[in-house]
């Protein structure tokens, strides 16, 4: 039997290149975006620096500055977002082959070109789960928030409704893990509707959301850190941009293999 | 130092300079109101009874009386309230009706003066009520009246109203309007945008409500007596031009003494953990508005957080009566605005509308914009300029550029010297709020700020249980900073709305030579406001000159010749301008700093958006 970190060592190269797609499709918009941003403020003698100043004074003249061409910013970022939805049924399935079978990239490419459609098919049969628990998100805090309105504590209403987002999140996280383990089985061969079987069985087992939830934080946890320790360096200048990229993108590649170490797991839970 | 930052040493030395200006304490007035009300919580009513005891302070005789019944822009769409709100206010749209219904108005001798009086003197509009006399009350003299009357309180809606059992009870009885000293009746129609304007008065207040429930009130409690299933409270106030009060069974009450005043929060269940936050900024309030406007010279003061559901009560002033708002939770070391900033407008607003008490709807920059003002400069006293208007991990913003951005960029606003109803909803927060403090605060810091504090000062207090209009606002002014500066400084700025934009054109620095430099500036003024402005320009090895450019030049060329090139030039430097829109364009730099990692932090946070919804 392979064991997951197997795999992934196996997998190196199409978890490069999810890495590069998702990258890609983010430069996009992030480039313009930041250069744009430095030209409104290339008067200053601290650059971009200054947009971490105390008060925040010039980073909210930048943010004025690029006034209504900043609409124009958040149309690219959106459309790279639809191409990034549209595309990843491909990512996903060419990553699933490549970890299940250690094939080279362009047989993995292949498999997962012609899973493409069935991997849309599960996406669209898991849809009304989603919906539901977009649907608990709203009714969820509004009943809860009813069956306490006679309370004249607003804390207590608040923290009830907090409470009634809780099916929401439990459905989403349902809906993540049986997508993700639905795939997984797809990929193994046969058609979307026993994978979806599949993956339900799979889903039921003791420790799998549990598992789910402990990479999702740790991919989490990896981003937030490239965030924060990107920006801590970024604004003290100490160290010179490449090294802040090349920071951040470390981090950022560590989140997609953190992510690659899930999905071969989730092979292994629908065998 | 600012007088609202100043120590005891700077206090006593600013009380000498002030000794002309006798702060006197409230004293009972000629005119008084005596009103008994009874609370019916099942109809949202108010049933009420007022004795009116007015005196002519005018040099005229009168020959009719002005009442404002507020409540009736709630009765229905074709009021002028409605007409110019469009039924909104801050985005809250009007649930329901109210209004109020004169049952009876006679003199104490019977005479119904009912019968004669005229309602609706603006179309569909029933917020006004002439009351002509059978005869004229000359100057000095006296009138009793007795009024019974009921007040219909709409869900609760600009300012006023009722959410389920919480009670806002405002704007809620026959209210005479000023009577100028000319004998004119400053009567209006309740407009959409701007507030309130009465004479001072005495009041004794008596207020009927279920048992075991909780009241706040204007004026100070007298007594407190239980009869049956209704318990009656008395409240006595001297020298306000406004009562409100609220009731509510599951108000949770906490006191504190602070500068010889108690202070009575009045918040829902479960607040608090804020209150501590109210209950600093409230200290800190009375201590710095006390020193830099005269000390707060009621023995009471009321603080209502509404609940949940009555949020179109809250983020109002009455006389010792503020209602605030903001969450109930508290996040320690996090600064946002909710909620300090609401609480201390409000009681600011305990000087620039209680007890300078300018028309509110005739110049409302006399009390939002100069309450903004103070309220921005204590919260920058208190936290600091960098934490004024928020401070979250990462990101702090500064309470008077970000106002500044909020009221010079985008739409042009009207100058804030207008009535509030050449506003919009819009322009009248940005104009009138904003570019008042604006200005306040770019006079501040180019002219001096103790010398503004005294002005500021002379003007709170001489005005004082007085009704000023700009005209003494720039005589205070004009008393410390010389004759003529209102006209050339405040006047263009307040009442025709000039700013003082300015730019940097061109920078260059060349070689004149061996280890010689000719460094040249260019800059040009775009608004019209003449204030003194500063140039810094910075050499690579961090030497700094500075370039001082007069308020009579519309255009600064400079040069200078020195032993190293000046890289960088920077205008206003120190931040006194804040009535130029765009600071970008007073930076010039000829090297500007290598590119740093923004685009790698922006790309890391893209990928983040991306693989949520990819592979």
């Amino acid at each position: 039997m392979i064991r997951p970190r197997e795999r992934l060592r196996g997998a190196a190269s199409a978890t490069f290149a999810v890495y590069l797609v998702q990258a890609l499709l983010a430069i996009a918009p992030a480039w313009p975006l930041a250069r744009a941003v430095e030209r409104a403020v290339r008067g200053l003698p601290a650059g971009t620096s200054a947009l971490a100043a105390p008060g925040g004074l010039w980073r909210m003249e930048a943010l004025a500055a690029l006034g209504s061409s900043g609409r124009v910013f958040l149309d690219v970022a959106f459309a790279a977002l639809l191409l990034a939805l549209a595309l990843g049924p491909l990512l996903q399935m060419t990553w699933l082959a490549a970890l299940l079978r250690r094939r080279p990239l362009r047989d993995a490419l292949a498999q997962g070109a012609r899973h493409y459609l069935p991997a849309f098919a599960i996406t669209l049969a898991l849809s009304p789960l989603l919906l539901l628990a977009l649907l608990a998100l709203v009714a969820g805090p509004a009943l809860a928030g009813h069956l306490v309105d006679a309370t004249p504590s607003d804390r207590s209403h608040d923290l009830a409704m907090l409470a009634g987002c809780t099916p929401a999140l439990l459905l989403a996280g349902l809906w993540a893990l049986w997508h993700d383990l639905a795939r997984a089985s797809l990929a193994r061969g046969g058609h979307p509707l026993p994978a979806l079987l599949r993956g339900a069985v799979a889903c039921l087992q003791r420790d799998a959301l549990g598992a789910y939830v402990l990479w999702l934080a740790l991919g989490s946890g990896l981003g937030i850190a490239a965030q924060t320790l990107g920006g801590l360096l970024d604004t003290g200048g100490s160290l010179p941009s490449l090294a802040v990229l090349l920071l951040t993108q470390s981090l950022t590649l560590a989140r997609t293999a953190v992510r690659g170490r899930w999905l071969a797991a989730a092979l292994d839970r629908v065998r | 130092m600012s007088a609202l930052t100043a120590g005891p040493a700077a206090h006593a030395q600013e009380a000498r300079s002030h000794d002309a200006v006798v702060v006197a304490p409230p004293s009972p007035c000629p005119t008084r109101y005596a009103i008994e009300a009874t609370l019916d919580p099942g109809a949202h009513a108010v049933d009420g009874t007022l004795r009116l005891h007015w005196v002519n302070e005018s040099a005229t005789p009168a020959s009719d009386l002005w009442f404002h019944l507020y409540l009736n822009a709630f009765a229905s769409d074709d009021t002028v309230f409605m007409r110019e709100s469009r039924g909104q206010l801050r985005g809250v749209r009007s649930p329901g009706r109210g209004g109020i219904d004169i049952h009876s108005l006679r003199t104490s001798g019977g005479v119904d003066l009912l019968g004669g009086a005229q309602r609706a003197l603006v179309r569909g509009d029933a917020t006004q009520l002439r009351v002509p006399l059978p005869a004229p009350i000359a100057p000095g003299d006296a009138l009793d009246l007795l009024v019974t009357f009921r007040a219909r309180l709409p869900p609760v809606f600009a300012r006023t109203g009722h959410a389920r059992d919480f009670h806002m009870i405002a704007q809620w009885f026959p209210k005479l309007a000023r009577h100028e000293p000319d004998g004119r009746w400053a009567s209006f129609p309740y407009h959409g945008m701007g507030e309130f304007y009465a004479d001072f008065a005495t009041y004794d207040l008596t207020l009927r409500t279920p048992r075991g429930w909780v009241v706040g009130a204007t004026g100070a409690k007298t007594s407190e007596i239980s009869k049956g299933s209704l318990t009656e409270r008395r409240f006595h106030a001297d020298r306000v031009h406004d009562v409100a009060w609220v009731a509510w069974p599951h108000f949770v009450e906490h006191t504190l003494r602070h500068e010889g005043v108690t202070v009575r929060f009045l918040h829902p269940p479960g607040h608090e953990a804020v209150l501590p936050r109210h209950a600093r900024i409230v200290r800190e309030g009375l201590t710095r508005f006390g020193r830099a406007f005269g000390p707060y010279p009621y023995p009471t003061l009321t603080v209502v957080l509404p609940p949940r559901g009555a949020e179109g009560a809250a983020g109002m002033e009455y006389p010792t009566l503020i209602v605030s708002g903001g969450p109930w939770f508290d996040v320690p070391g996090v600064r946002t605005p909710f909620p300090e900033d609401v609480t201390a407008h409000e009681l600011a607003h305990e000087w620039f509308y209680g007890l300078v008490a300018s028309h509110e709807v005739q110049w409302p920059m006399l009390d939002e914009g100069l309450t903004q003002w103070a309220t921005t400069r204590l919260l920058t006293d208190v936290f600091g300029a960098g934490r004024s208007a928020v401070a979250l991990p990462g990101l702090t913003l500064d309470a008077f550029e970000l106002q500044r951005l909020l009221a010079l960029r985008g739409r042009p606003t009207p100058a804030p010297g207008q009535p509030a109803y050449a506003f919009d909803d819009e322009t009248y927060g940005r104009s009138v709020y904003l570019r008042t403090a604006l200005v306040l605060e770019t006079t501040r810091r180019t002219f001096g700020a103790a010398r503004f504090d005294r002005a500021i000062g002379h003007y709170a207090r001489a005005q004082r249980f007085r009704h000023p209009t700009p005209a003494d606002l720039f005589a205070s002014f004009d008393g410390v900073f010389g004759a003529g500066f209102s006209a050339r400084i405040l006047e263009p700025a307040l009442l025709r709305g000039e700013t003082a934009e300015a730019h940097l054109v061109r920078l260059d620095s060349r070689a004149d030579g061996p280890g010689k430099y000719v460094t040249e500036v260019l800059a040009e003024r775009g608004g019209a406001l003449a204030l003194p402005l500063t140039i810094a320009l910075r050499a690579a090895s961090g030497r700094t000159r500075r370039i001082a450019w007069p308020p009579g030049a519309p255009r600064l060329r400079a040069s200078f010749t020195a032993s190293e090139p000046y890289t960088a030039a920077q205008l206003d430097p120190d931040r006194h301008n804040l009535l130029d829109g765009d600071a970008l364009d007073g930076a010039l730099s000829i090297q500007s700093r290598a590119r740093t990692g923004l685009f790698a932090r922006v790309l890391a946070a893209l990928q983040l958006l991306v693989t949520a919804v990819g592979a």
